[in-house]
This record gives C-alpha cells, structure tokens and sequence, in this order.
C-alpha cells in the first residue's frame, strides 16, 4: 500500500514556500500589469461600444479585477441565453440558474468553451472551472464609487509626474505605482482637523485613526503599497540627490495621496451604517459628512440548542418565534414607523432575561426615556457608536411615561458621545417594557393616534423562574440555550433577506411588519383618542351648558357659558379647557388630552372652526358658537329651567 | 482512518464512475476554419452514479480505456450508497444527491494531473519520484490525457506538449489525500518545478509540475476517448504501469 504520510515538509520547508512564491510573482508583476492593462483596454471599449459610459465602464472592469466581483455592465457569455450582462441576470435571476457559461473574465479560455463555469442563484455565484477554479460574486455596482477611483488614477499621474521629473528616464512601470490601493485609501479614508487624525475603515470592520507623521506608512501597511519606495530611493541613490533631498522626494510622493485626503476627504460629522448587503465595509463621502458603511457581522452562536428548553421557552413566550421575524424583518423594512412594540408584562415574566440575550448578542442598545430626550437635545450621552454598530434593537426599559421624542425614534438618530464627533446612527426595532400600563400612552380616552399607528403590543404573562424546566437546568444554562438559539434564528433570518436582495428583501419584510402589526397592533385593542373626540366635546359642552343654566353650580366651568337666545357661546374658550382639562383628568392623561384642544373646538363648534369671531351679546369676541345639537338633547331631558333670552 | 478497501495489499481500488443522461463527457474535437476546436462539456446536472472496483492497475487501464462518451469516474466514493442518481442543485428529485463535497469522501486513489507538459511519458513516474521517492513503492498507472496526438489528417500528429493522468493506487489513508496534494504542489515550487503564468486577464497563477486543485473526492475525471469530428484523427494514447516495491 502507498503510504502518504511519509511525506511530510520538513521544518523550514513550509515557511520557505510562501516567499518563493511571492519572489517570483514580484519578478513577473511588470508583464502583469502590461497584459493587465491591455485587458482593460479591450474590455472597456467592448463595453463602451455598447453605450455603456466610459468612466463607469473602467470602474467596473478595473474593480472587477481586484475584487472578483462582476458588476452590471459586465457581460456573461451562455451557453443556452447567449451574451447577457450582469444586470440582465440580477433582474431575472432564475431564469439564469444553474446555467453554464464561458469563464467571466476570460471568456475565450479553452477555445470559448461555454461550459466551464456555471451561475447558481442561492448564493448568486459564477463558479468557474477555468485556472484550477475560482468563484465570482454578482452585483449591480462595485462598492468603489467611480469618483473614488478617477481620483486615485489622477493621484498616480501626479505621482508619475514627480518621477518623470526627479528621475527622468527611469522607467515608471518599475514604481509599481498601484492604483488599487490608492483608491482603497482614499475611498476609505477621512481627514478630521479638528482632531488631526486620518480616520480609516479596516477590512475587519474597525474605524481606526492614524496621526499625520504615520498616517502613509499605516495606510499602506493596511490597503496595499503605493509604490515602491525601496526602487525610488536605490534609483535616486545614483543621481546627485542628496540624502535629505531623497527624503524630500519621497515625501513629495506621499504628500499625493495626504494632501488629496486633507483636501477632499475632510469631514467633522460621520454617519453609520451597516450594509447588510455589503461584502467589504466603505466610506461614502457625502457633501458635509462622511457615512461610514460596516459590512454585517453574523451573531456569534455560543454552545448548543437544548430542545427541551426551548420548548419551554416557547410555551412561556408562545410569541417569541414572531418577535425574532419582526426584530428581523424591522432590520431590513426601509420605513420603521411602525417598528415598536410594547411589552406589558408582570415582573417576574422576564424581561430581564429577554434583554440580557438581546444584549449578550450585541443587538441592542438600552436608553431610558430621558437618555432619548437628551438625545434629541442634543446633549452628549454616554454611549459610544459602537453600542450601536450591530444593534437591532432599542430598549426601553421600565417604561413609565411616553414623551413626544418617542415618535421621532424611527429611523435614525444623532449621538453625541463624549469626546467623539457626533454621529448618525440607525435605529430599528423599538421595544419598550413596563410591568404597568402607562397612563400618558394609554388613558380613558383612548390612545393618540400617533401611537396607535406605531406601536403594537404584546400582553404577556407567567413566571419564568417558576417553569419546571427553568429550576432543573439552572438560570445560567437556561439562558445560554436561548440565546444560541436566538443567535441561531437571527443568523437564519438575516441570510434569508440577504439572499433575496434589497428590493425583495425590504418588500418581504415591510409585508411581515404589516402582518405582524394586523396581529398585535394597539388598533386590535385601544381605542384612537381622535375616535374620543366628540364625546369629550359633548361631555365639555354638557358641563358649560349646565354651568351656564344652573345658578347653583360652582364647578370650574361655572359663568363661562353665554346664552344669547337660542345659540351657546363659549368665550375664553382656552382657559375653559384647560380648567375642565385639569378638574377631570388625571397627570399622565392630561398632556395627551390638553393636545387635542382645538379638536375638540372643531368638534364643539357650529361652524367646525373653533374659536372665531361671533357677535354675543351685542358686542363682537372671540368665541366658540356652540353647535346646538350637542345640547339639544339636554333641553329636553335636563332639569334646568330654559330661560334663554 | 484506513483504506476502503479491505485488500491488505492495495490491489483493490475503488472510484466512482458517472454516466451522464443529458450531456457528454468526453472531449470533442472539431474542424473550424482548417483548425483543430477541442470543446468538452465540464458539467453534469443528471446521471447516474456507481462504486467500481477494480484489480489493480492493469484492470484500471482496461475499464478506463472502455468509458463511454456520457461516462467520467471520480477518485472518490459517495457515501450516500454504493449507487444511485445524480441531480442539480436546483432539482427538486426524490432521492438524488448532488456531485458535491458533501457526498463524497475520498477512497484509496487519487491522480496527479500533468498539463502540458514537454516531459515524455517515459520521463513521467522518475519526475514524480524526485519529488516525492516514495513512490517508488506505489502501484501507478500513467495514461496521456485524451487530448493525446490529435491531428487534421494529413499532418503530421505533434506530441511535444502531453498532458498525462497518474494514478496512484492502493493509498493507505484516504484521509491524508488532500494534505499529500497540497505538500505534494508545494515541494515542487522548493525543488524547482514551480512557476507562475499570467492570465489572459492579467492574473498571476502559481502552477507546478502537478495541477494542485484536482485532489477532491467529486471532482470528474475525464478519461473516455475523445469524440472526433471527421478529418480528425488520433494517435493511440500510450500508457505506462509501474507495480511498486509495496506490491505483493
């Protein structure tokens, strides 16, 4: 029998690979980029000659290249559809599925053969057999933005200009002067002068900062050289520079690419973002801020998923499946407004637990009802963007009073965190957990509209800490189930949305959020306080009618009330409302209901306009005429002497 | 983990050969504008599957020579059962798998795949055994691609460029195959046999006497005679046989 293990590398022979290889690409890498260049060309005046715009069409070539991305011009040879570009594909994706087609990039590899790679939908992938295999993903745009990349190529001729200056006849393609790593410099750099820091987005998702004398050296180090400096400077070495005149000129080199970054890529506001879609995090530079763009990191599953406490849980919180899909889908839905949801539980429910895993999983972020009108105020708080960075949920704890600040918590917000630039952040799911029912949300009178709109509530109930289940494992293994399990569903979730694409996605999650709402939204259970508004207006108006009529009656409203034969008038109408406002109802509802002021005037009113101009008693005020049919019927069944005139 | 096979020896070996229904798998060779077009068609989406075992390398040659055009074999086997049926990924058929990684583990073959190579068949096991002696001590069969002397009758067939298949057989340890093919590619790079072409895209590719990708228990193998157009002709494909010092 053949033995393979007698082969085995010896010590040294493994680390003494890598370098070979990457000796002998460097050898090579000047023929590279020649053949490289002249594929450009080539496909970039194929696409050209089919309209597509020059500047995009070098953007999506190029990038296409270093990423191993196809973008939407591109275009795909079939075996079966013939040449179809990308976006072709994109729009009917199925139609395309499991198909083969010519190698992407090199079409004409192995004589044209069509049949050396194939498209698969589920991951929305070209694997190609071409080369010893390799695997293309498919999207509509590259994440460099052509402007970045335009920039980067004129910041390599100034630097191409400066050697042809300093060393003339030094052959330039020796520089290596790379325009990738230009562009991933400056399409994912800043400059902050307030804090002389370049602020530079890894690939690993981590906004870092370089100061000014490291920034080149850092941002090379991090997105690929520039150039080659050691050439540079053994070229230089044979001329009559001197050795501070080198370092002058190599300076000057660098200076191409900081001074862009000083003057174009400068920036004090940031604005945060996590792409769900995006494979590589990006700086977007927007007129007056620059958007930082994470990439979306799965949730860490930590151990095992015990059925048997899961099946629990789920008896204990039967919603709990459709909680996930909501936190899910307000994630990828493009309008939030009606993303929040109330969670009105007893104490010992959990609510705690619930939000000790949304918290371990880094999806959430908690914020009492004063930090989130701080917030609005503008007044730095103490949170940092990271908290924010893979929240999806905002939580509300022990919630006790609803300020109008909370309808203002759809979509986005700006922090100020101490000592930090202030930045936009996104905000998602809203959840907002109380034991007892908020009075200012939900009064007598019903709720406000605004509120019934967004909210939708969850009435819950039972111990948890007394389940059976819950006493045989312990808290501490109870909990690690369900949050693997939650960090299992999200992960589930998010993949499937990824995978529809952001239009589908967005639609499919705006029509859960709509599902989820007709299920558990506040309209199911609450009355809207605009449905209250003509019988508070009647109950007003029966109260200044009978004040008016009635001699011995000393409440609030009494002489406010103006009989002029037959019409009521109502004069000093506000100071009326307010006094009646506080003489019946309650602290919390008073603020909801005193809101709803000229409401109830339109209601109350003959003419439907409130307070207007109207002759009583021969002398012109501002005034309500009562509409007569709200008292109408009090005439006829009232006690009171009708003694008008 | 030890060999599939239950022959001590090694002389047993085991593979899967793929019958395809809907396409062919053999190369096909056409005239377009006076020149020789090879065209081959990589993908099987339907088709049948089925263990083959066979006596040594002889035995190999034998069935390999005997292929059919809709027919390639892998060096693994499926572990999903002795045979069955094929599918696409997007197929929705009862009781199919797929060609993938996941219902495929490794038996105790694998081959060495030699592209374009000036080396002659002769030449083949010697270049091999200077990278790794041991295999001296295995049982090998050496077979030319089927791209082997193809020529426009008329003309004179050119042999200086060969691809070669090699098969080492009775492996010990399936489990060891993909490590062996990767420290296998990488010795080659240290004692001189590695090298990197370029693209036509520009692309820099690291290759080596051997083709580093091919050590995949699913991975087809194209072995039945090529399809030729008429006017097409093809020298013989030669073959070489080498029984191991481990041979008993």
């Amino acid at each position: 029998m053949f033995d393979t293990s007698n082969l085995v590398l010896a010590e040294g022979q493994d680390a003494e690979y890598e370098p070979l290889v990457s000796a002998a690409k460097v050898k090579i890498k000047p023929e590279t980029e020649k053949i490289k260049r002249l594929y450009i060309k080539e496909k970039v005046s194929e696409l050209v000659k089919r309209g597509v715009d020059d500047e995009v069409a070098v953007t999506q070539v190029t990038a296409s290249l270093e990423s191993g991305e196809l973008y939407g011009h591109q275009l795909l040879h079939f075996q079966e559809h013939g040449v179809v570009s990308v976006s072709d594909v994109l729009a009917e994706p199925y139609k395309f599925d499991e198909c083969s087609l010519a190698d992407p990039h090199e079409p004409e590899y192995h004589n044209n053969d069509k049949s050396v790679a194939k498209l698969f939908v589920n991951t929305m992938t070209v694997n190609s057999m071409a080369h010893g295999g390799r695997t293309f993903s498919l999207r509509e745009t590259p994440d460099t933005m052509v402007e970045t990349w335009l920039a980067a190529t004129k910041i390599a001729e100034s630097i191409e200009y400066i050697l042809s200056k300093v060393l003339p006849g030094f052959d330039i393609d020796n520089a290596e002067i790379s325009v990738g790593a230009i562009n991933k410099i400056v399409s994912l750099t800043f400059w902050d002068a307030n804090k002389s820091r370049f602020f530079s987005l890894s690939k690993e998702n981590v906004l870092n900062a370089y100061s000014k004398p490291n920034g080149f050296k850092l941002l090379s180090k991090v997105n690929g050289r520039v150039f080659d400096e050691e050439i540079l400077r053994e070229r230089a070495e044979l001329t009559e520079m001197t050795k501070g005149e080198i370092n002058a000129f190599i300076r000057g080199c660098e200076n191409q690419v900081l001074d862009h970054l000083e003057i174009h890529n400068q920036r004090a506001t940031l604005e945060m973002r996590v792409d769900m879609f995006a494979r590589k995090p990006r700086i977007e530079m927007q007129v007056d801020k620059a958007r930082i763009v994470f990439v979306h990191q799965p949730y860490e599953v930590r151990g095992d998923v015990n059925n048997e406490i899961i099946a629990d849980y789920k008896q204990h919180f039967p919603l709990i499946d459709e909680v996930i899909s909501f936190i899910i889908a307000g994630r990828f839905t493009r309008d939030r407004k009606q993303c929040y949801v109330w969670f009105l539980c007893p104490s010992d429910w959990g609510k705690g637990f619930f939000m000790g895993l949304l918290k371990d999983l880094n999806a959430s972020v908690e914020l009492s009802v004063k930090e989130i009108e701080k917030i609005f105020e503008g007044g730095p708080v103490g949170r940092s963007t990271a908290e924010f960075k893979s929240s999806l949920v905002l939580v509300v704890d022990e919630f006790k009073t609803v300020k109008s600040e909370v309808k203002q918590l759809q979509s986005t917000m700006t922090i100020s965190p101490k000592h930090q630039l202030s930045i936009e952040v996104e905000i998602f799911t809203k959840i907002f957990l109380s034991a007892e029912s908020v009075d200012s949300l939900v009064g007598d009178a019903g709720v406000e509209d605004q509120f019934v709109n967004r909210f939708s509530m969850l009435n819950l109930s039972g111990n948890l800490t007394k389940r059976e289940v819950f006493s045989c494992y312990g808290s501490g293994r109870y909990f690690d189930s369900v949050l693997a399990y939650m960090a299992t569903e999200f992960n589930s979730r998010i993949s499937h949305y990824q995978s529809l694409g952001k239009a589908a996605a967005e639609k499919e999650a705006e029509e859960y959020i709509n599902g989820f709402v007709s299920r558990h939204g506040m309209a199911n259970s609450h009355k809207r306080l605009s449905e209250s508004i003509p019988d508070i207006a009647r109950d007003f108006v029966r109260e200044i009618y009978e004040s008016t009529l009635t001699y011995k009656y000393d409440g609030v409203l009494a002489g406010r009330g103006i009989l002029d034969y037959e019409s009521l008038y109502l004069c000093n109408a506000t100071k009326a409302f307010e006094d009646w406002v506080k003489a019946n109802y309650g602290q919390s509802e008073l603020v909801m209901i005193r809101k709803k002021r000229q409401q109830v005037f339109e209601a109350m009113s003959l003419d439907g306009k409130g307070i207007s101009k109207h002759r009583v008693d021969g002398t012109p005020r501002d005034a309500i005429k009562v509409r007569y049919e709200l008292y109408d019927s009090l005439i006829e069944g009232s006690s009171v002497v009708r003694s008008f005139g | 983990m030890e060999s599939k096979s239950d022959d001590a020896s090694g002389n047993t070996i085991t593979f899967t050969v793929f019958t395809s229904m809907t396409t062919e798998l053999n190369k096909k060779f056409s005239r377009v504008e006076n020149k020789i077009v090879k065209s081959s068609m990589a993908t099987m989406s339907k088709g049948t599957y089925a263990t083959q075992t066979v006596n040594g390398p002889e035995e190999l040659n034998e069935f390999l020579n005997n292929l059919k055009s809709n027919q390639a074999v892998s060096i693994g086997i499926c572990n999903k059962g002795p045979s069955g049926k094929i599918k696409s990924k997007k197929s929705q058929q009862k009781g199919a798998i797929t060609r993938t990684k996941d219902n495929f583990e490794y038996s105790n073959c694998f081959i060495f795949d030699i592209d374009d190579s000036t080396l002659t068949i002769d030449e083949v096991i010697p270049t091999l055994c200077q990278i790794d002696p041991n295999l001296i001590n295995a049982d090998i069969l050496v077979r030319a691609s089927s791209s082997y002397g193809v020529y426009k009758e008329g003309d004179k067939p050119n042999v200086e460029m060969c691809g070669y298949h090699v098969w080492i057989l009775g492996v010990k340890d399936p489990s060891d195959i993909a490590r062996y093919g990767q420290a296998f590619a990488k010795l080659c790079w240290l004692k001189g046999n590695g090298h990197i072409i370029i693209s036509n895209s520009g692309s820099m590719l690291v290759r080596q006497l051997i083709d580093a990708s091919v050590f995949s228990p699913e991975r087809l193998v194209f072995e039945a005679s090529p399809t030729l157009a008429p006017g097409i002709k093809q020298l013989e494909r030669p073959c070489r046989i080498q029984r191991g010092a481990s041979h008993v």
